[in-house]
């Protein structure tokens, strides 16, 4: 619990300061552009992965569920 | 036995006292090495501990699996703290994953169904979201040449995606509701609380 908040100060910390604060003075950074072609490419795909398994847990909890369970069995810790 | 195991793939997944290579590695590695490393190696060395020594060594495991909780709550903790003290940008994403890493290793240390299956997850959650913050990083840094986070402001303007893939990134690195971050950590700490019950009461977590 601690380390969720302390997870999301540092997060939105650094994601305020970078992108969303007041813009820089530095002259370097006045004109950058937006990813392009093939960067959309990575970003989409690793976006759409972590939303989808965030929806629909399931479709991985399945697989991950048949592995744990024999080895817990195992243990001796799960009846 | 479990404990040589647990050590030496502690290194590997970048374990609190044993972790100091991988923040180091972390940054001084271009892009794609940086996401390959957080995405498939760390997990590795957290595949290792549950895969032989959960499943080679059950007696060693139930023994000192108090250890490894201890250790994983002062992982956290760690890794959040030390990634809030960076400056650099990629420092605090390879800090992240070693509080990310103390999750897997809580949610192992429970030993119940839901906190193993939330570390499994937690892995999987990991890998991608902190392959999309290197992947992020990089491309700032292609961009801007600077990775110093006080000396940059207002990205936001200028590449609105950029900016929109980090702050999911970062949503679900926190674990908000609807990303794959959320369902690794509550799963985790339903783990955590189903011990603390079991035990009626009171836990250090």
């Amino acid at each position: 619990m601690i380390g969720a908040f302390l997870t999301s100060v540092y997060v939105l910390r650094v994601a305020k300061q970078i992108f969303w604060g007041p813009k820089s003075p530095d002259p370097h950074f006045q004109h950058l552009p937006d990813a392009q072609g093939p960067e959309w490419a990575a970003l989409v795909i690793l976006v759409v992965t972590l939303v989808l398994f965030g929806v629909a847990p399931s479709i991985a909890l399945g697989p991950v569920d048949t592995a744990t369970v024999p080895l817990l069995l195992r243990l001796g810790v799960l009846q | 036995m479990f404990l040589a195991f647990y050590v030496g793939f502690g290194i590997l997944a970048g374990i609190w006292p044993l972790h100091t290579w991988s923040p180091d590695g972390h940054a001084s590695a271009p892009t794609a090495v940086s996401m390959l490393h957080a995405g498939v190696l760390m997990k590795l060395g957290a595949y290792g501990v549950v895969r032989l020594g959960l499943g080679l060594l059950p007696d060693g495991t139930t023994q000192w699996v108090w250890l490894v909780g201890a250790i994983a709550c002062v992982n956290i903790v760690y890794g959040a703290l030390s990634a809030m003290a960076q400056t650099d940008l990629k420092y605090v994403i390879a800090y992240s994953s070693v509080s990310h890493m103390g999750v897997v290793m809580l949610g192992m240390a429970t030993l119940t169904e839901s906190g193993l299956n939330g570390s499994v997850f937690q892995m999987f959650a990991h890998g991608i979201m902190t392959g999309l913050f290197f992947a992020l990083v990089g491309l700032v840094y292609e961009k801007a040449h600077s990775r110093a986070i006080f000396s940059m402001g207002g990205f936001g303007q200028m590449m609105p995606g950029i900016a929109t893939a980090f702050t999911i990134a970062g949503l679900s690195s926190l674990g908000l509701p609807a990303t794959a971050g959320f369902v690794a950590e509550f799963l985790t700490f339903l783990g955590r609380l189903a011990v603390a019950a079991s035990r009626g009461g009171s836990s250090p977590a």
